[in-house]
């Protein structure tokens, strides 16, 4: 035994150490791996038993938690239920379980945030059947609510030029004024301070802010202006002539408006193209909004209906005829299921738009109601001469009675908005503006990736940038906001023989480019490309072009025929010509 | 005739034998029997590759008496000796696969049969050290095998010292002198080492064959006393080297296949013992007919089992990967540097949880990973654990250390004070000693403390040292201003004050005058000379600056000027700013400007503005100079010229109505101003007046809705409005009632909105009838037919579309929806499925989950953008390995 066989000794000793260390470890990593997939795999089933109702589960059996829970995930969750037993592979069904899962969670973590949303939206309760919620005047309001919210409820008299359009922006904090005779003011409602105030001296017919406060369009006697925070012109948008109602888009930057002329215009604010100028055909429009679920522009005509449009087709998307006189305004609920019209027969219609285009319900106005809006939980209201009447409730059911009404004396009120985020609703009038409280109209629990009433400059700039970045194509506009990315439904109805046809379609515009014609005389493209085939094997190439072939054949013959049957003096002119052609 | 032998010998030994070792050419009739054998033996394999396993007790069992019958004439040559060694090595082997088979491993086992030629013939010479490695070049194989050939007879030691690599070729050959039958003994690890032989190239064959032509005649006997010799002593050496040899791990195949070799070896024994006399009885002419071997077969079929072997053996290495495989796929995602790292961190937890349990507390040996520690590490490690040392003992041991440190710094310090001042009692000595600890300790703590405070003093100064904020540097340099005048003030309090209040004032005209600070040549100022003049406030800044001018190089008094100090713009960007402040000092002078504005001049305003609110007066406190701020700005901007006199509320009222032009609402003017009388009878009799009409509503001109309002209003609203919210069917009644009396008044007009009822309808037909399929004549009139003869073709066309019941709106009678396909839209839908999936529902699921971080919480966000594989740079990513 030297020093070597020691050597070798010790080295065999480390070697099988190492050997069994390395040994232990993937078995334990496996082992692990084997423990974690098969708890992950039990959540995920429980998960999938719960959401998509796999297995019915006993109702017993589920804690209240989880009914809770499943009530709230549904409303995330858009993972529809597929079988996993049409999939033959063991590995297909793992991987559709898997992604089926993923979005399981998905729903399952956002419904579980939920509980992040602290605020909660209150409203006026009667404490008896015998009182009523429409009877509180604004005062007895004001006087039981905290000093922020008494702030929320003023007046601006401004009987000069009125009556006043108005429009929020789209977090809530800025009101835009637009009076009749020319003067405009966009102000920090919420900070008090005015923004701009200036007068045009012509006749403002609507206003809007574009995507930020920084923007805003107004619609005057001629042509539609842009001006910017300041009240410094920006543009003036010479093909938006005489426009009575202007809309923003803000997923899609397109600035939309309708007037006098019935045609309906879509121009991007981002690049500064007009997108579309489609013709209604339906003469002067006075209402218009756009739905929030998949921004088409719901637009109130002369004649009683109601059209549907987006900028990617002339014709429109749906008509509908909701009243028989014309129609005096128009509002969308923010899940883009309840349009609720007015027209001058004093009814208010209140209409599923989802699939069906159904009237729910109506109710009746006692002057037709001249501006409408809904607020973000569903609150509709209406203003008719100098009232203004709040229905809660009133959508998915017919309510009974009001929610609130407020009298507003001696004006007429133009135009109505529910304030984003707040519990008050703005109302323009022929002698001002004033805003009043409207208890739970506002969504109390804010996405600030969405709108922030507390947005600093800088995180607006930024939020500009993002959303130009992610900014929509007009295109992407349709009834189904959803059908991007989706499947042609319609090719899987086609029959086989279709489908053949545009197979050999296809592939003959692709191989028209390599088809060359060397040779004149008798030798047909068909029968050359033919000989260069191998023989025994048959694709579609080649039996397109026995097809042609044959009907050269066929063509062959009916001009001898043709020949044939052709007499008089011209007959041999006949069958030269048509050898020639 | 083959077969029927074959199965006999299956009936007799269980099952096939296997490892027929060689194969080739072959001129004598009994080898070509035997091939003939070994080739049916692979063809068998196949259904037994699960037999794999227990191949070694059946390969013995194979060995029976009808073998020894057909090899009873074989006669063998000298090469007893290396044979018995060869065998010697096999039973090593077993011995060595049994304790293998103790430890139930899944991947090691496996691998030890598996040894490439090609491998080892790339394989590089290793040091003498590398026990079991390939001592000889292996591209030599060729040239080593044919020196075996030479060897075969050699001495015992020539044999050792040639490497186990070139005994395991040297075996082979031993095998084939020793004849077929050791070589049908093989198991099934020996088998795939004679295929590997069997590629080592046919022009062994050549030679081997020759030779074993050439060999004379050896009986068994013969074999038997070698073995019995050979064998003991075998043994006996590895008994010695089996302490040594058996730990190794990898590379174990050869021994494994020397102790195989040594069991089958005794196994041959023992059944040759019985057999023999067996083979002596049987007749001698059974014997000849079976030492006819069958032809080879064709070079085809060989290469084709031979591929099969092949494939068997790479489909087993390659299996070894596929667990380790499927846990990569199953994984979401895999991140390199590959579950190295991944199994440390585990370890690492594992460890440190363990010493947790260990009641260790915080011990130094976290850090360390037992199983993976290199030598070094494993080896202080095991030192700390030996000695109980861990962090809390080290604290201590310093906190000892350090005592013993002062204390004997103490004692020097007595000893030196003793021998100057003289020795001192021995009493006082002891009580000395106590004090001396005592203080050291103290001394200690205080060291320790004003250490900690040190760090934390250096850390806030770093904190503070990172601030970039210039508002922040200002405030400090004020502050620390004040404190110097502070300082000054309480320090010199009579005597120096004047003289220093004077010379600070020197300092700053001078510098002034060096600087011309306050002389607007600043950038700031320079700009705003250019531009700005139309901002508010900023002349007045300017002529602020230029009277701090002024005020510095002229003599002024201390106090004002340290006021204007604080006020004046010290930083040129911060200039505007700054302004602003000021005019917001001065807004009661602005006054008038904003009195202008329109709405800060309504009444509710300046009202808003005199209620006594206590907690609103805060607010304006707070905010007033902002809205002041607000005021200057809108004051210049915009178009503000009110040209629009103040008019007439009537005028205005006209003019209102001039602008409407609804389409209705002129119509019906004229039969608005017509009803009036009518509908004020109405409105005696009824109370809701022109709720209920329709005619008097939507374009009444707006006077008269004023007058009507009065009249609401003179009546008490909460009736009004009471009756207001009666149901609709309530008020049916009055509204036919209304429709009666406007039918009498006005016949026309009844019919509301039949018209348009029936418009639509018309429309909607023609919408359907567009829409669905229909055929066209497209024949062109005249066409074809100039030769005198009219065309009898007529060219019709289908056109496909959309048929009226399937319609959208079958059912639905006031609603045309648009059916025909988008155009500008359909590049938004695919018409086959994108790449990876498999299935319209599973890609239709994908597209549905939104993944962006508006619609997922954080955390789910960051696992649904998860890449699938992440790579840390500047690691390098290792194969996989085992």
């Amino acid at each position: 035994m030297g020093v070597a066989k020691e050597k070798k000794l010790r080295e065999k000793q480390k070697e099988k150490e190492s050997g069994v260390a390395k040994e232990s470890t993937s078995k334990r990593i496996k082992n692990e791996l084997l423990k974690d997939i098969s708890a992950k795999n039990q959540k995920a089933k429980e998960r999938r038993k719960l959401i998509l109702g796999v297995e019915s589960v006993e109702e017993n059996e589920q804690s209240e938690y989880l009914k809770n829970l499943k009530t709230k995930v549904g409303k995330y969750n858009r993972v529809k239920y597929a079988s996993l037993r049409k999939f033959k592979t063991q590995r297909e069904r793992q991987k559709t379980f898997k992604e089926q899962d993923i979005g399981l969670l998905a729903a399952e973590r956002a419904a579980r945030a939920e509980i992040l949303n602290v605020g909660e939206a209150g409203y006026l309760v009667p404490e008896n059947e015998m009182e009523k919620t429409y009877k509180f005047k604004q005062d007895e309001i004001v006087k039981n609510v905290d000093i922020n919210s008494v702030q929320r409820r003023f007046e601006l008299k401004l009987d000069e030029f009125g009556p006043y359009n108005i429009d929020y922006s789209r977090n809530g904090r800025h009101l835009l004024l637009g009076g009749d005779r020319g003067h405009i003011s966009s102000i920090d409602w919420l900070g008090g301070k005015v923004q701009c105030e200036f007068h045009v001296r012509e006749t403002v017919r609507d206003v809007k802010y574009l995507h930020n406060e920084t923007m805003f369009a107004v619609a005057q006697k001629k042509y539609t202006y842009l001006y910017d925070s300041r009240g410094a012109e920006i543009h003036c948008l010479k093909k938006f002539v005489e426009t009575n109602v202007l809309d923003f888009l803000p997923y899609h930057f397109l600035l939309v408006g309708v007037g006098n002329q019935g045609m309906l215009r879509y121009q991007d604010v981002s690049t500064g193209q007009i997108v579309a100028e489609l013709k209604t055909k339906l003469g002067p429009c006075k209402a218009m909004v756009s739905s929030k679920y998949n921004a088409v522009e719901h637009l109130g005509h002369g004649n009683g209906t109601v059209t549907l449009w987006s900028p990617s087709t002339s014709e429109p998307l749906v008509k509908m005829l909701c009243h028989k006189t014309p129609i005096s305004s128009i509002a969308i609920d923010h899940s883009g299921t309840y349009m609720a019209t007015s027209g001058l027969d004093n009814l208010l219609k209140v209409w599923d738009i989802r699939m069906h285009y159904k009237e729910l319900h109506s109710y009746r106005t006692f002057t037709p109601a001249t501006s409408m809006d809904i607020s973000q939980l569903g609150m509709l209201a209406y203003s008719h001469n100098g009232y203004v009447t709040i229905w809660k409730d009133a959508l998915q059911s017919k309510a009974k009675d009001p929610y609130l009404s407020h009298l507003h004396s001696g004006t007429t009120i133009e135009s109505l908005r529910f304030v984003p985020y707040e519990d008050v609703l703005g109302f323009g009038h022929s002698t001002g503006f004033s805003s009043i409280l409207v208890p739970g109209a506002g969504e109390p629990n804010y996405d600030t990736l969405e709108a922030n009433p507390f947005q600093t400059s800088k995180q607006r700039k930024e939020a500009e940038v993002a959303s130009l970045l992610d900014k929509l194509q007009p295109d992407m506009i349709n009834l189904d906001p959803n059908f991007i990315a989706g499947m042609e439904t319609t090719s899987a109805a086609k029959s086989a023989q279709q489908a053949r046809e545009e197979l050999v379609k296809e592939m003959q515009l692709k191989r028209n480019e390599q088809l060359k014609f060397k040779k004149r005389g008798r030798n047909s493209a068909a029968k050359r490309a033919l000989r260069k085939k191998q023989k025994n094997v048959i694709d579609i190439r080649k039996l397109q072009l026995l097809d042609k072939l044959e009907k050269e054949k066929r063509a062959k013959l009916n001009n001898k025929l043709d020949a044939a049957e052709t007499s008089g003096a011209l007959s041999r002119f006949y069958k030269e010509k048509k050898r020639k052609s | 005739m083959y077969r029927k032998g074959f199965v006999k010998q299956n009936r007799g030994g269980g099952s096939s034998s296997r490892g027929g070792s060689s194969s080739g050419s072959w001129k004598s009739k009994p080898q070509k029997r035997k091939h003939r054998d070994e080739d049916d033996d692979t063809e068998e394999s196949e259904p037994d590759r699960q037999e794999i396993e227990e191949e070694e007790i059946d390969s013995d069992e194979a060995f029976n008496s009808s073998d020894e019958e057909r090899f009873e004439d074989f006669k063998f040559g000298k090469g007893g000796k290396n044979n018995k060694r060869n065998a010697l090595n096999r039973q090593e082997d077993k011995e060595e696969s049994e304790e293998d088979e103790g430890e139930d491993d899944e991947f090691g086992e496996e691998e030890e049969g598996v040894v490439f030629l090609s491998e080892m013939l790339t394989e590089k010479p290793r040091g003498g050290l590398d026990g079991k490695g390939k001592s000889k070049n292996a591209v030599k194989v060729d040239d080593e095998i044919s020196e075996i050939f030479k060897n075969v007879a050699g001495s015992d030691a020539e044999a050792q010292d040639n490497s186990e690599e070139e005994e395991e070729e040297g075996n082979e050959e031993d095998i084939s002198e020793l004849g077929k039958k050791t070589v049908e003994i093989l198991g099934a690890k020996e088998k795939e080492k004679t295929n590997r032989i069997k590629r080592v190239g046919d022009d062994i064959d050549i030679e081997y064959s020759q030779r074993i032509a050439q060999e004379s005649r050896i009986s068994f006997s013969d074999i038997l006393a070698n073995l019995k010799t050979r064998d003991e002593e075998k043994k006996a050496q590895l008994k010695q080297g089996e302490n040594s040899e058996d730990d190794e791990g990898d590379e174990g195949e050869s021994r494994k296949d020397n102790l195989k070799s040594i069991k089958s070896i005794e196994m041959i024994k023992a059944s040759l013992g019985k057999a023999i006399p067996l083979g002596k009885k049987k007749d001698e002419g059974e014997s000849k007919k079976n030492m006819v071997l069958e032809e080879p077969k064709p070079i085809q079929i060989k290469q084709k089992y031979e591929r099969d072997a092949a494939y068997k053996l790479t489909k087993q290495s390659v299996g070894l990967w596929q667990p380790m495989v499927d846990r990569n796929n199953a994984m979401d995602t895999v991140e390199y540097p590959l579950e190295q790292s991944g199994s440390k961190k585990k370890k690492a937890k594992k460890g440190g949880r363990s010493s947790e349990a260990g009641k260790e507390g915080a011990n130094l040996s976290e850090g360390f990973v037992i199983g993976s520690a290199s030598g070094f590490e494993a080896e202080i490690q095991r030192m700390l654990v030996d000695n109980k040392i861990n962090e809390r003992n080290l604290l201590k041991y310093e906190e000892k250390a350090q005592i013993l440190r002062i204390e004997q710094e103490e004692q020097a310090m007595a000893k030196k004070s003793a021998n100057e001042y003289g020795s001192e009692s021995e009493d006082g000595d002891e009580d000395e000693d106590k004090n001396t600890s005592g203080k050291a300790l103290e001394k200690i703590r205080e060291l320790r403390r004003n250490r900690e405070l040190l760090f934390r003093q250096e850390q806030k100064a770093k904190r503070v040292a990172k601030i970039k904020s210039k508002k922040f540097r200002k405030i400090l340099k004020k502050q620390k201003l004040k404190e110097m005048e502070e300082q000054d003030d309480n320090d010199g309090n009579s005597d120096g004050d004047e003289n220093d209040a004077t010379e600070k004032i020197e300092r700053q005209r001078a510098l002034e005058r060096m600087t011309m600070r306050h002389k607007n040549h600043g950038k700031w100022a320079t700009k705003m000379k250019q531009f700005g003049k139309h901002i508010e406030g900023v002349t007045q800044s300017l002529q602020h600056n230029l009277e701090k001018h002024n005020e510095l190089v002229n003599f002024s008094k201390r106090g004002e000027q340290r006021d204007d100090e604080e006020n004046a713009s010290s930083d040129d960007s911060d200039g505007y700013d700054n302004q602003m402040d000021v005019d917001g000092d001065r807004g009661s002078d602005n006054e008038d400007n904003s009195k202008k504005s329109k709405l800060f001049s309504m009444k509710f305003m300046q009202n808003k503005e005199g209620q006594a609110d206590p907690k609103r007066d805060d607010y304006e406190n707070g905010e007033a100079n902002d809205v002041d701020k607000q005021q200057n700005v809108t004051k210049i901007v915009g178009r503000k010229k009110f040209g629009v006199e103040t008019s007439d509320k009537n005028s205005a009222d006209t003019e209102n109505k001039d602008d409407e032009s609804g389409v209705v609402a002129k119509d019906n003017r004229k039969g608005n101003k017509k009803s009036k009388g009518k509908i004020e009878i109405e409105l005696e009799t009824d109370m809701n007046e022109d709720a209920v009409n329709p005619w008097t509503s939507g374009a009444k001109p707006k006077k008269v809705k004023q007058t009507k309002n009065s009249i609401i209003q003179a009546t008490p609203e909460l009736t009004t409005t009471q009756q207001n919210y009666s149901d609709v069917e309530e008020i049916d009644d009055e509204e036919k009632r209304q429709q009666e009396l406007i039918e009498r008044a006005f016949a026309v007009q009844t019919d509301l909105g039949e018209k348009e009822q029936q418009e639509f309808m018309m429309e909607k037909q023609a919408v359907i009838e567009e829409d669905a399929s229909k055929t066209i004549d497209v024949t062109l009139p005249g066409w074809g037919g100039w030769s005198n003869k009219p065309t009898k073709k007529v060219i019709l066309k289908h056109v496909e579309g959309v048929d009226p019941k399937t319609r959208k709106d079958y059912l639905l009678n006031n609603v045309i929806i648009n059916q025909k396909a988008i155009k500008k839209s359909s590049k938004y839908i695919t018409k086959k499925l994108p790449f990876p999936y498999t299935n319209s529902s599973r890609y239709e699921n994908a597209m549905s989950i939104p993944i962006g971080k508006e619609w997922n919480t954080p955390s789910m966000f960051n696992k649904l953008t998860k890449p699938s594989v992440i790579t840390k740079g500047g690691k390098a990513i290792l194969p996989l390995s085992k």
